[in-house]
């Protein structure tokens, strides 16, 4: 039996420890309590956790351990460790939206995905961080300090699934589940160095996840490799009657693609999107993968597509009008019990005109079609940019919003207000040991072809030059996982 | 500051605080500095969106569904 504290346990992938746990050679009580002392070790130093359920998750765990021994298999997940970003209802838990006004909020039923991850016999260690509301920005006034980046703790985690990002990339858990209104999935998972997909509109429900917006919300998860983020997909896709955009589809094998390289498939390459104001690393990377998936046999097409600001104009005028009708009543009648970010970005809500607001819609429906013609009338996937800088230090955030603009340099609301899955993937490391990635992009319910294709660049990441672009201080300190795969080839 | 940008900036403030006042909200002075900077890019924003779109531009259904329809291939919308 493997000793509780087996080193390298939390480097393995979702698969390996799977194959582990049904091979008798590791058990989940096992995995739980290694991922248990990791969290008491780290997390104090990134601020991953708003609530660890320790409780919980050993019960999860002896149910997993039992259901296995019994014979009774739940799937890819059972007795795998994951958190959840603080804004998904969790049976008996507190569910604070790190906001004093939900500071004594105890869900009384699951979200929809929670329910599925209970289903599939996953171990839930925890509530993860968000900024208020899946709003706001870092912030020191609110009732728990914003997580910070595992790779370097003076930077930022990206937005604002911020502790999923830091939680999957110091391994603290094999996955977590974050949202993304305008890239808050996407975000973190760049700046951090994982996966981080933001799905298809409709393809995962949103019930009992905390609204910004109800036209561009998505739940999406984050995990160390493609194939874990597929996995973990699989577990959480599925049509829900109470959930008004949710699609009645069949399953779908989100890992069929993985192994199967990239021969032959048709890449289109936005450059003049994001090229403009990209900090040159990001760039650099960004013609990095393009060169190296036409070496491994696609086809890489420049194109163009309708400039960003429509784009921005668009889903900021839609996520701003929705969070502020979400949360009128409490911004009139208790302002200060918002963040300041948070109010001051939700506010603005007020000042939004109808005619803004339909205008936004009407625009939606162009950007969305325009976006399919451009680039997936003669191709599967478009390869863009998902942060256009590596993720800034925190103190550069400052009083009042807005913070400089490198800090929300992101390219990610397009894609929130055409509906198209995305997903984000590492790309490795500034000179200065930072994460940097890129965003893939696919026709709408394909995700499987951009598990694919991020599949292939990962098995040629160079995890050594990767790994020694890491602050010294930092890796040894923190000790995040080490970047290229680290299951068995 | 030249005077006229100081003007401009005034008249954006005045606008800013009775655009909220009518939707009954009070900016707490401690919160104002970022209420008028987020005003100032959403005017930026809302001039963006202020440009004449085609009709078929209506807002009824946001996704080309033919786009939508099977998975992994691409079916165009109709001119």
């Amino acid at each position: 039996m493997t000793p509780l504290t087996e080193p390298g346990l939390h480097a393995l992938g979702i698969a390996d420890l799977g194959r582990r746990l049904r091979s008798g050679d590791l058990t989940a009580t096992g995995l739980t309590e290694h991922f248990l002392e990791r969290i008491a070790a780290i997390d104090p130093t990134i601020n991953a956790f708003v609530t660890v359920t320790a409780e919980r998750a050993r019960a999860d765990a002896a149910r997993a351990d039992r259901d296995l021994a019994a014979g009774r298999d739940r799937g890819p997940l059972h007795g795998i460790p994951y958190g959840l970003k603080d804004i998904f209802e969790t049976a008996g838990l507190p569910t604070t939206c790190q906001s004093k006004i939900m500071r004594d909020h105890i869900s009384t039923e699951d979200a929809f995905v929670e329910t599925k991850l209970k289903a599939a016999g996953a171990v839930l260690l925890g509530k993860l961080a968000t900024h208020e509301f899946a709003l706001g920005g870092p912030s020191w006034e609110l009732p728990f300090p914003p997580a910070r980046n595992p790779w370097n703790t003076d930077h930022f985690t990206g937005a604002s699934s911020t502790g999923s990002g830091a939680a999957v990339a110091a391994g603290l858990v094999c996955f977590a589940l974050g949202s993304d209104t305008s890239g808050s999935v996407r975000g973190p998972a760049c700046h951090c160095g994982t996966f981080g997909l933001k799905p298809t509109y409709g393809l995962v429900s949103r019930r009992g996840a905390f609204p910004l917006s109800y036209a561009l919300d998505h739940i999406g998860p984050l995990a160390w490799t493609a194939e874990d983020t597929a996995l973990v997909l699989e577990a959480i896709a599925g049509f829900d009657p109470l959930d008004p955009a949710s699609v009645d589809r069949p399953a779908v094998d989100y890992t069929s693609g993985i192994g199967q390289g990239v021969a032959g498939l048709r890449i289109a390459y936005p450059r003049g999107f994001f090229a403009e104001g990209c900090d040159v690393e990001v760039l650099a990377g960004l013609d990095r993968a393009a060169a190296l998936f036409t070496d491994l046999g696609a086809g890489v097409r420049e194109i163009e597509l309708p400039d960003f600001s429509l784009f921005n104009a668009c889903g900021r005028t839609i996520m701003i009008a929705e969070g502020y009708t979400i949360h009128e009543n409490d911004l009139r009648t208790r302002p200060q019990d918002y963040g300041r970010y948070t109010y001051q970005r939700l506010v603005m809500g007020a000042a939004i005109t109808a005619a803004d607001l339909v205008q936004a819609h009407r625009l939606r429906r162009e950007l969305a079609i325009a976006v399919d013609r451009a680039a997936f009338r003669d191709h599967d996937v478009m390869l863009t940019a998902c942060t256009l800088a590596p993720p800034v230090r925190l103190d550069v955030f400052p009083a009042h919003w807005p913070p400089p603009k490198q800090a929300s340099a992101t390219h990610t609301i397009p894609f929130n207000v055409t509906g198209h899955p995305a997903l984000s993937v590492p790309a490795g490391f500034t000179a200065d040991g930072l994460p940097i990635g890129l965003q893939l992009v696919g026709r709408a319910f394909d995700e499987a072809t951009l598990f694919r294709v991020a599949d292939a660049h990962e098995r040629v990441q160079d995890p050594s030059s990767a790994a020694e672009s890491q602050p010294t201080a930092q890796s040894s300190s923190i000790s995040p996982r080490s970047p290229g795969r680290s299951r068995a080839m | 500051m030249p005077e006229g940008d100081a003007n401009q900036d005034a008249a954006l403030a005045r606008e800013c605080d009775v655009v909220l006042a009518r939707a009954g909200i009070t900016v707490p002075e401690d919160r104002r500095e970022g209420v008028l900077a987020g005003y100032r890019e959403l005017r930026g924003i809302a001039a963006v969106l202020r440009q004449a779109r085609p009709a078929e531009s209506e807002p009824g259904t946001k996704f080309d569904i033919a786009a939508v329809l099977r998975t992994g291939e691409y079916h165009d919308a109709p001119d």
